[in-house]
């Protein structure tokens, strides 16, 4: 039994101090991934593992799935320690990796070898999926190869302390430097949802970052040891993530609309649920306690962060009081919690309650991991003979928010997202004064929608669209993000992106969250630190192992 | 150089943007060039002699006005083109010079449903049929500014293939990541350590 709940309205959700709240769910694509490995019960293998005893050399992974071969080509470097330089400026990297569709031939690897240690400067081909790089931790590398070479186990806090031996710095995909285009991939079931191949990259490079630890320490001494299962499962793959990532949230209306509505749809059917049973309210609890575990393992040194983490604790208290009183007697006890959630906990907590709730319904919720793509390739077209009335208010329906703001304020206008000559990446800038108001990207769509509205009132209000893009070609992209938030509320994010008080991290926590990323750790206001995969199953544990649990840490590991 | 559609129409926004065009065109300007390159038709160097022709001029004396003329001396297909979506109708049209007018084909195909007929483009040395589903050059492409004839067409031809990889020559490729290259600022100091969040090295 469910009745109808709304969705929370779009003025609620896509606001960027809640979306820089967003946890990881069931609908993450990480978890996405996961589930469809087991389902299909993918298999993997290491078909090559040359690597020598410097660290030096060439591995294979592949994973198959019932139709086809993907096979992720890592290339491990000697990465001299004066060269591990400055993230935005780094030209070298410890280990070097493309996906390749298909079994790679040796032609293939030569071809990869030649290119994809050069990252951005190389080239691969349209038989490739993703292309990216990772650094080591140095603060933990050295301990755990110390420890498996000297016959023990590393030490487990030192192991959560930091929760990863390397770090991506970039996993591209979708048609950049060569690769395929997601287009002529997109019609593959276990690639239609988004970012999987990405995600199948990430997960691959992690079972080879372990093998490349238990070699160097094997390298070390003949009596060195493997890593205890449960210990080598506590390691994810670590990624700095910049600003060169938020623009996407921007420029990807349709796709961001889809990825929400699936989210705030999750959330409406489990509030709908009329009742609960035992199970399921057990279930609850115990993803509670272990969302618990997983705040403790939490660190940032971020002054902002920080503050958001002890309310997320006390919010974690006060959720443990109010899940005691949960009973299977209830009516609609998650639309209640929702409710109480949305009076007694912060943004961080309103919103991992959110997550935890789909948590216990995964035969109701799931299903809409097939909701979230979209083809972002063909521009949406535009309404021409939609009138100049029509628009306007349209334009205050969707951006009345924009048209209350001062434009004219310096703290409105105060940046500006333009595109450096130096890495051709996405950088925000001080208008004022920085040279870079001429090179400025469309990612204001709140102000753009304000001068729209403000040069639409000059026109006869029967005038058609059409004849005003006519004579305002500058404000066509504008009309067309108005399209598309007209059928996709959730598209446009109902916050001014250029204001002088904005983190470029809630942009970057939002898409973050949706891979499934876990312990975000903002190192400024415009690039933050991740983990990715801590806690999963490795390939070869899948098949007996819930692929979805392990997003939380286990309430007690070792029992 | 071989490129992905995706790359293609990336670096094809760009040296729109480059030459002058408002961004929403540029969008527009970005999917007609991959549309065109889909079919197998060497659009890179079209964008070249496209930009190369309407370069340094106001994007007010490209567009077309109610009379479908330009105030400049030349309009610019793909302002044509988003200008013939919007009505998402076209009646006979002569235009004057333009630019590259098989890049309104896209747009004209946009607007038509598969049962709608289609459209033919004239340009004197060559044609383009336009439908729903299908863009087909027949005779030469243009080289410079020409006049052209838009009419409405019954039955078409559709292409024989889509191609998913461009292949850009160097010479174009060089000369669309001149356009493409006015979109980006200077480096600078600032912008690396400010502009980026750079500064604080990752290594821990």
């Amino acid at each position: 039994m469910s009745a109808t709940v709304e969705l929370r309205p779009p003025d609620v959700v896509m606001r960027l101090a809640r979306m820089g709240s967003f946890h990881q769910s069931r609908l993450s694509f990480m978890r996405i991934l996961l589930r469809r490995i087991k389902d299909e019960a993918w298999t993997f293998d290491r078909p090559r593992f040359d690597i020598d005893e410097d660290g030096v050399g060439i591995a294979l992974y592949t994973a198959t799935t019932p139709d086809r071969t993907y096979t992720l080509v890592a290339f491990a470097h000697d990465l001299p320690d004066d060269m591990r330089s400055d993230r935005v400026i780094a030209t070298a990297w410890d280990c070097t990796f493309a996906l390749h569709d298909g079994v790679a031939t040796e032609a293939d690897v030569e071809r990869l070898r030649a290119n994809v240690p050069l990252q951005e400067v190389g080239r691969i081909s349209g038989d490739e999926l993703t292309l990216s790089r990772a650094n080591r931790s140095v603060r933990l590398w050295s301990t755990v190869v110390d420890a498996l070479a000297a016959g023990r186990q590393p030490d487990v806090e030192a192991v959560e302390n930091v929760g990863y031996l390397m770090r991506t710095t970039a996993v591209y995909g979708s048609g950049k430097f060569g690769a395929a285009d997601r287009q002529s991939i997109a019609d593959r079931p276990e690639l239609i949802a988004p970012f999987q191949a990405e995600m199948l990259t990430v997960y691959l490079i992690r079972t080879f970052v372990m093998d490349l630890v238990e070699h160097m320490a094997a390298v070390a001494s003949p009596d060195a040891v493997r890593l205890d299962p449960e210990i080598r499962r506590r390691f994810g793959i670590g990624n700095s993530t910049g600003l060169g990532m938020a623009p996407f949230l921007v420029t990807h209306p349709r796709l961001i609309n889809n990825w929400i509505l699936a989210r705030e749809e999750a959330l409406a059917r489990v509030r709908g649920v009329e009742s609960a049973t035992a199970d399921e309210v057990d279930v609850f609890r115990g993803f509670v306690r272990r969302a618990r575990r997983s705040v403790e393992l939490w660190h940032s040194e971020h002054e902002m962060q920080k503050v958001k983490l002890v309310a997320l604790r006390q919010d974690l208290d006060a959720l443990d009081e109010y899940v005691a009183t949960i009973s299977s007697d209830d009516v609609m006890p998650w639309d209640a919690l929702m409710k109480w959630a949305e009076t007694a906990l912060s943004l961080e907590g309103q919103e991992l309650v959110v997550s935890l709730m789909l948590e216990p319904y995964g035969p109701l919720v799931d299903e809409l991991s097939e909701t979230m793509h979209a083809d972002e390739s063909s521009p949406a077209s535009i309404d021409g003979s939609t009138t100049v009335s029509m628009v306007r208010d349209q334009l205050a329906a969707n951006y009345g928010w924009a048209l209350e703001i001062d434009w004219n304020s310096a703290d409105a206008n105060a940046r500006a997202w333009y595109v450096s000559e130096e890495k051709l990446e996405p950088r925000l800038g001080e208008r004022e004064s920085e040279p870079i108001g001429e090179y400025e990207q469309p990612l204001q769509p709140g102000r753009d929608a304000a001068r729209m509205y403000a040069d639409l009132a000059t026109w006869d209000p029967a005038a058609t669209l059409a004849r005003f893009l006519r004579v305002h070609p500058e404000h066509r992209h504008m009309a067309r993000r108005l399209t598309v938030v007209h059928s996709s509320p959730y598209s446009e994010i109902r916050d001014n992106t250029i204001d002088a008080t904005m983190l470029p991290i809630d942009m970057l926590r939002a898409k973050l969250a949706f891979f499934g990323a876990t312990h975000f750790d903002p190192r400024s206001d415009r690039w933050v630190r991740i983990n990715m995969f801590r806690g999963a199953p490795f390939p070869d544990e899948l098949a007996t192992t819930d692929p979805d649990g392990w997003t939380y840490p286990l309430e007690n590991p070792a029992a | 150089m071989n490129l992905s559609l995706g790359e293609f129409q990336s670096l094809i926004a760009k040296a729109f943007r480059g030459a002058g065009y408002p961004w929403g065109l540029t969008e527009e300007a970005a999917f007609a060039a991959r549309r065109l390159a889909e079919g197998g038709l060497p659009v890179g160097a079209m964008v070249v002699r496209l930009l190369q022709s309407v370069d340094g001029s106001a994007i007010a004396d490209l567009m077309p006005d109610e009379q479908w003329r330009s105030s400049g001396p030349v309009l610019c297909a793909v302002c044509v083109g988003t200008s013939i979506a919007d009505e998402a109708d076209c009646e006979d049209l002569e235009l004057g010079p333009t630019s590259e007018p098989i890049f309104i084909a896209p747009f004209l195909s946009a607007t038509l449903d598969a049962d709608d007929g289609g459209y033919v483009i004239d340009w004197g040395e060559g044609r383009c049929y336009v439908t729903s589903g299908g863009i087909r050059v027949e005779g030469g492409l243009s080289v410079g500014p020409v006049a052209v004839m838009i009419r409405r067409q019954a039955a078409l031809p559709s292409e024989d293939e889509r191609f998913d990889r461009v292949e850009v020559d160097d010479v174009t490729f060089s000369a669309l990541a001149t356009f493409a290259h006015r979109v980006y600022a200077p480096a600078t100091e600032a912008s690396r350590l400010a502009g980026a969040g750079a500064g604080t090295t990752d290594n821990d």
